[in-house]
């Protein structure tokens, strides 16, 4: 994982399920204020977003430019990562 | 792009979906159990009464059980689609499906029409309500394209097709004033195995296969044409029309995804010993074995083609195939729902730095292996016990019985490692 930026980048794409989700959820633990994380993944992960929810973190997913299916996740009201979530996303 | 969450409201309990996944292998241990009791007289001949009750507990209670129970549960999981009021829909399916199919058996079986007449009506409620709430959430998914959406939705239109016939061949058995229309008999058991298992699996392997065995995915115009070409098939051999030909690109299509899907897991990128591959390997080889047969039965026809090759068909296609696929599916489907309810289910402080089992502890591959084994000697036996009964319908009820006994503990037992990590979690102190 990188924790140079505000960008922590996971790729799971060669894991067989529920290992991408298991590995989403240990990385989301020891993420900082102001980052977010880029999961990189073979596909959409419905199963993940009710997870994200209770767990106080939002997510926004796409068509991956590196994978498949890529999904931005950051903390609930962390002003910061989600406006660098914009910026990286376009949105 | 995808902002919000689903909510945790929408996804049922564990007990809902494993209510059906523990239910199929215990049909399979009732359909062992009646071919022990039946002996060598079930197998005589494909009309014999034994002989259908036996295969509908499979069909209907060892494949269709789960196939619903999968449709029901892992739409939200495999195509985001929502199922509302999943909850009681699925028990309201459950409860009518699994004592219908029971009286449907017990009914063919003993030829008893108060059974029959009873199976009728919870099958046609069943399959009605099924057919409707499916259908719904898939047809505003299909829009989207996705190969493995519009698979499922012509496998959920094949289904309705032949459970439409079967109603009406089963209130022939019951005594209705039409009779038993043997006409449709045929076309009832191609639309199912086709149509229904066949398509329905072939629409989840295209998720599955890449997904869990990490292999490369199927070629895009394999999957985008595939299915099409399958149900037009059989569609036209159903009303009459081009049959031998339609029977042979049936045969050649199901050939196809076969021999692919083995290409691809040869090709997978983890190699390492799962007991899902392999069972998946063996369903591969019978569907294979089942066209043989059935293309050289089409094209020879004579006294062998219609008196064994009916048999071994329908043995190699249900059983090596389908109950194979199935219980291959099990072993992932099961561990995955517990692994995710108990993620679900736990506070985060609880998680949080506690070593949740994984997919391999929550039924060890040591299990496993047993339980293929004997299913694979089983499958084999019934085989040859559909050449020469008398040699071996003891041993493929026996084998058959102990290897579907065993899938059911093994799967209980991914149950049990849910409610003693539940039960310890709630031993724990707040902020533990």
């Amino acid at each position: 994982m990188n924790e140079q930026s505000s960008e922590c980048l996971l790729d799971v794409t060669a894991l067989e399920p529920p290992e991408p989700l298991e590995r989403a959820l240990e990385a989301l633990e020891h993420l900082r204020p102001g980052q977010y994380l880029r999961l990189l993944l073979r596909r959409e992960p419905f199963p993940l977003y009710a997870l994200l929810d209770e767990d106080g973190f939002l997510h926004l997913g796409r068509r991956g430019e590196d994978s498949p299916y890529e999904v931005f996740v950051w903390r609930r009201g962390d002003a910061a990562a989600e406006t660098a979530v914009g910026e990286v996303a376009g949105e | 792009m995808n902002y919000g969450a689903l909510s945790l409201e929408q996804a049922p309990a564990l007990d809902v979906p494993v209510r059906f996944f523990l239910t199929a292998p215990a049909f399979g241990v009732l359909a062992a159990g009646a071919l022990l009791v039946g002996g060598p007289a079930v197998l005589s001949s494909r009309w014999t009464p034994q002989l259908l009750g036996v295969t509908h507990l499979l069909t209907l209670g060892f494949l269709t059980v789960t196939m619903f129970g999968a449709l029901l549960q892992l739409l939200p999981v495999l195509a985001g689609v929502t199922i509302v009021r999943i909850r009681l829909i699925s028990a309201v399916v459950y409860g009518l499906l699994v004592p219908g199919s029971l009286a449907l058996a017990l009914g063919l079986w003993s030829g008893w029409n108060a059974c029959l007449e009873l199976a009728v009506v919870m099958l046609a409620a069943a399959c009605l309500l099924f057919a409707v709430v499916v259908l719904r959430a898939l047809i505003g998914a299909v829009g989207r394209g996705q190969p493995s959406v519009v698979a499922m939705t012509g496998a959920v239109l094949g289904f309705s097709a032949t459970a439409g016939l079967g109603l009406v061949l089963a209130a022939g058995h019951a005594g209705a004033r039409f009779g038993i229309l043997r006409d449709l008999t045929d076309l009832h058991a191609r639309l199912g195995l086709v149509a229904w298992v066949g398509v329905l699996v072939i629409g989840v392997a295209y998720q599955v296969v890449p997904m869990f065995q990490l292999t490369p995915a199927y070629p895009h115009r394999l999957s985008t044409w595939l299915v099409p070409l399958l149900l037009v098939a059989v569609s036209a051999s159903a009303v009459g029309l081009l049959s031998v030909p339609a029977d042979l690109v049936t045969a050649t299509g199901l050939a196809v995804f076969a021999a692919f899907t083995l290409v691809l897991q040869s090709r997978r990128r983890r190699r390492r010993a799962d007991v899902t591959l392999a069972y998946w390997r063996l369903a591969m080889i019978c569907l294979l074995a089942a066209d043989g047969i059935w293309a050289a039965a089409t094209l020879l026809p004579g006294g062998w083609a219609a008196r064994v090759a009916p048999l071994a068909v329908g043995v190699l296609y249900i059983v090596g195939f389908g109950t194979s696929v199935i219980s291959g599916m099990l072993y992932k489907i099961v561990p995955f729902l517990v692994w995710l309810h108990l993620q679900r289910r736990l506070p985060r402080r609880h998680r949080a730095g506690r070593n949740l089992p994984t997919m391999a502890e929550i039924i060890p591959v040591t299990r496993t292996g047993l339980q293929f084994r004997a299913h694979c000697a089983g499958v084999l036996a019934l085989v040859g016990a559909a050449f020469h009964p008398q040699w071996a319908t003891y041993a493929a009820g026996g084998l058959l019985m102990t290897a579907w006994a065993g899938l059911w503990l093994n799967l209980w037992s991914a149950v049990r490692c849910y409610r003693h990590v539940i039960a310890d979690s709630a031993a724990l102190p707040d902020g533990a």
